[in-house]
């Protein structure tokens, strides 16, 4: 098991060193220089180079992916060239709002998932798993925007349950801040639930049909305990594959839904550092969620590990 | 009154009868083989007793068991009955278990359901009824998942998960079929001792005469769903009746007739010094490479002409040692060539003299390729392979050579049945016309008499083809028939080779006389027709 932690936490370190290159280099390749975007196409030659050392982009690429990379590992992100505030105080606060709400959204559609799924397994080819199969069908094909839309047009304009948009921020307590974000989490789970229940169907349906389930059954095991003592587990495998996915997406993915609902996340910063060429808070935050989606994927290796313990032994 | 009595069962499913009007009692500690070729019925049977049929199956008729009809029963009643008074073993050691969980909670998963016990007091109780299965803690810890237990040791589990609640009644499906000679003698012996100790009734399901001989007091044979002939056992041996059954016993002792080919002196295959071993995975990160010698310091010759056999238990090296021939896996010793030319760094002229026919004819085949597509292919390592009505005509003549007619070149590999598929398998092996075919364990999956067919075939095309080759298998009835020479191999080295007949007739080393004394034996019949000479 330690060796098998050992290993996959090695390769989370050289991915981690190979996204930063690939990180630092895309960005260097991109069109538009940030400094003669900063001052506007009338900027005499010499300001603008006045500003590119003030900047540092003067110096050599090395020097520059040694000082960018080094100031993360201390937790310094740079300054941002539009702002010209810290990145780091930028980041952490996005993050406030987009891991709760990646999480919110990841605990709904697992919620949701793991009883639709369980259930359709065990009905299967009867109507109701036709009926729950066809619901989830729906649920991939309905954009989110829209079904976030929906969902403002019921629950904040007509019944006034919720706000329409903004986030109320943590101060005013936990409840608070989870409510403003409940709309966006129900619109960023729905076609995630859908997907992971349909995942879990398969997998389990894959498994019922596994020798052991009859020997299972042979021992006495009811069809119902067979579900849950024997086959979810083996199925989990694909199923964590899924939920590995969807929490990368749900962090640097929801970018429309934040825009839909007003929220200060991270896709939005991205989003309008991108159009202003703020290259460095560009680079920062595609660095941190390259890190989240490795980290979340280090952590789904490990489970894996935990739940099936043929993959214990390193090979 | 008996413990079981079967009153004309049908089952069908859907439109297709799988059991028809199948009758039979059994009374406590009596042990009920039934026997049959794959597609009998013999595992519907089975499972209708354990009322675990497929859904969409329709059954008809009763199963008292206990005075009781289970066909009536509630599935949780049945949910009581199924694990504690009837239990079931079955054929595949390697999947019955579940991976996730160890074997100590597998076994007391069955004490806990039906007898209420505390997860402490099963445990407790699960430790000895391994331990009484051969699993005593001390070598083979509870802790441990299924992946870790040798195939014989998963069976032993299954059993002590079966038998754990001392059932009434235990079948046994294809208990031994996927284990080792000496692995399913072990096995027999345990479950007959059981049997004896604890006074259950068994139903033993095998396709293996042999088996069936050794083991049971009475004997049922079920061809399409029916059972065509029942009687004890003895009776069964001296007085067969059925047609069926005779063929049946006929082909499990078939012996062909090898032509003689005249055998030159010369070296066809020279295997010199060959070892291979493969790298264990490491127990910690900066641990010296460890390996694990598979195939080691191995040397032996095939003569143009010759039909070299191959025996030794699952896991002694011997597929290994055929991939290393074929040129598929690299050695790390020794030299292995064919005609003078080396093997392990051929070019295709070399490698098209080597041909292999594989164990499994379902897997074999691309699906999505026609049978001419599938038998031509060896030719793409010809420099000028034929084309347009040569190849057609190549094609045919093959197809033909091999038991099959010409117009199944345009169907796909779904349309014909796995004995059929062995023979495509061997034509194209043979259309080429190699100098060597490597049979690795090529009829150890066949039926009975699919089996006979193919053995007679290979012996047929060896006269016509005038075919060397070497011919891996466990089962020693079938290296006796058809090869001239045999090596013994064990633990990735080869302890004893000579004339097969001298081999199996005076073992010298004491592993084959192991080996020679597990394999079950069929018992030689009173009419004087015997059907093989038992070893």
């Amino acid at each position: 098991m330690l060796q098998y932690a050992f290993k996959r936490a090695l390769s989370l370190c050289l991915s981690l060193c190979l996204a930063s290159v690939v990180i630092f280099a895309v960005v260097e390749i991109a069109p538009g220089d940030p400094a003669s975007f900063m001052l506007g196409i009338n900027a005499q030659p010499d300001t603008i180079a006045a500003l590119r050392a003030e900047l540092g982009l003067d110096q050599g690429k090395f020097v520059r992916y040694l000082e960018w990379t080094g100031g993360m590992l201390r937790g310094d992100f740079g300054t941002s060239y539009t702002y010209r505030s810290p990145i780091t105080d930028m980041v952490v606060e996005r993050m406030w709002v987009s891991l709760p709400l990646a999480l919110y959204a990841l605990a709904l559609s697992t919620l949701i998932a793991f009883p639709v799924g369980l259930y359709a397994a065990s009905k299967r080819g009867a109507p109701s798993d036709f009926a729950v199969m066809g619901v989830t069908q729906l649920g991939i094909a309905i954009p989110n925007f829209w079904f976030a839309m929906i969902l403002v047009v019921i629950f904040a304009i007509k019944l006034r349950w919720f706000s329409a948009g903004g986030f109320a921020g943590w101060d005013d307590g936990l409840f608070i801040g989870l409510k403003s974000l409940t709309l966006p989490a129900i619109s960023l789970a729905l076609p995630q639930a859908s997907i992971l229940s349909r995942v879990m169907r398969s997998a389990l349906i894959e498994t019922l049909s596994e020798d052991y389930i009859r020997t299972a059954r042979a021992k006495g095991v009811s069809r119902t305990a067979v579900l849950w003592r024997h086959a979810l587990r083996n199925a989990m495998i694909p199923v964590l594959t899924i939920i590995g996915l969807q929490f990368s997406f749900l962090m640097a993915g929801a970018i429309i839904i934040e825009q839909v609902f007003f929220l200060p996340g991270l896709g939005r910063l991205v989003f309008q550092a991108i159009t202003q060429r703020d290259l460095i808070v560009v680079e920062s935050v595609v660095m941190l969620l390259v890190f989240a989606v490795i980290s979340v994927n280090f952590f789904i290796d490990l489970t894996y590990a935990a739940v099936d313990p043929r993959l214990r032994h390193g090979s | 009154m008996s413990l079981l009595c079967v009153d004309r069962l049908n089952i069908k499913l859907g439109s297709v009868s799988v059991l028809k009007d199948v009758s039979f009692s059994l009374q406590q500690g009596e042990i009920l083989a039934i026997t049959g070729e794959s597609g009998s019925g013999k595992s519907m049977a089975a499972l209708a007793l354990m009322q675990l049929l497929p859904d969409i199956a329709k059954t008809d008729g009763h199963i008292l068991f206990q005075k009781e009809d289970v066909t009536t029963k509630t599935e949780k009643e049945l949910c009581k009955i199924r694990g504690s008074d009837i239990s079931m073993v079955f054929q595949e050691p390697m999947t019955a278990l579940n991976p996730v969980k160890t074997i100590g909670s597998q076994v007391s998963e069955t004490l806990i359901l039906h007898r209420n016990e505390t997860p402490r007091a099963a445990r407790d109780k699960a430790q000895n009824i391994l331990q009484k299965v051969g699993l005593p803690h001390s070598v083979v810890p509870m802790e441990r998942f299924p992946h870790e237990l040798s195939g014989g040791q998963r069976q032993r589990v299954v059993i002590a998960i079966a038998i754990a609640l001392t059932p009434s009644l235990l079948i046994a499906d294809e208990p031994t079929t996927a284990l080792d000679v000496t692995t399913q003698a072990q096995i027999l012996a345990l479950l007959k001792s059981l049997v004896k100790e604890t006074n259950m009734a068994m139903i033993l399901i095998t396709h293996d005469l042999a088996v069936v001989a050794n083991m049971a007091d009475n004997i049922a044979v079920m061809q399409h769903g029916q059972i065509v002939e029942m009687a004890p056992a003895k009776m069964l041996f001296s007085r067969m009746q059925h047609p069926y059954t005779k063929s049946l016993f006929a082909a499990s002792g078939h012996t062909v007739n090898l032509p003689n080919i005249a055998t030159n002196a010369d070296n066809l295959l020279k295997v010199t010094h060959v070892s291979r071993q493969y790298r264990l995975p490491r127990k910690h990160p900066f641990e010296v490479a460890r390996f694990a010698k598979v195939v080691s310091d191995v040397s032996f010759s095939i003569n143009h002409g010759e039909r070299l056999g191959l025996v030794g238990e699952s896991g002694c090296g011997k597929s290994t040692l055929a991939r290393t021939v074929l040129g598929l896996d690299p050695i790390e010793r020794g030299t292995i060539t064919l005609s003078g030319h080396d093997v392990q760094n051929a070019n295709t002229d070399v490698r098209r003299n080597i041909q292999v026919v594989f164990q499994d004819p379902y897997g074999s085949f691309n699906p999505r390729h026609k049978v001419s597509r599938l038998v031509f292919e060896p030719y793409h390592l010809l420099p000028n392979a034929p084309s347009g009505r040569e190849a057609n005509d190549k094609i045919s003549r093959v197809l033909e050579d091999v038991g099959l007619s010409s117009a199944d070149k345009d169907k796909y590999i779904h349309e014909f049945s796995g004995g059929q598929r062995q023979r495509i398998a061997i034509a194209r092996a043979l259309i080429i016309r190699p100098k060597l075919v490597i049979f690795d364990e090529a009829v150890s999956a066949l039926d009975v008499t699919v089996r006979a067919h193919i053995l007679d075939l290979i012996a047929e095309l060896t006269a016509e083809y005038g075919l060397s080759y070497l011919f891996i298998s466990h089962d020693l009835a079938v290296v006796r028939s058809v090869t001239d020479r045999c090596l013994v191999m064990k633990d990735g080295t080869i302890i004893e080779t000579g004339l097969t007949k001298d081999i199996l007739d005076n073992p010298t080393h004491d592993y084959t006389k192991k080996l020679i004394n597990a394999a079950p034996k069929l018992p030689i019949l009173h009419n004087g027709v015997n059907a093989h000479a038992p070893s």
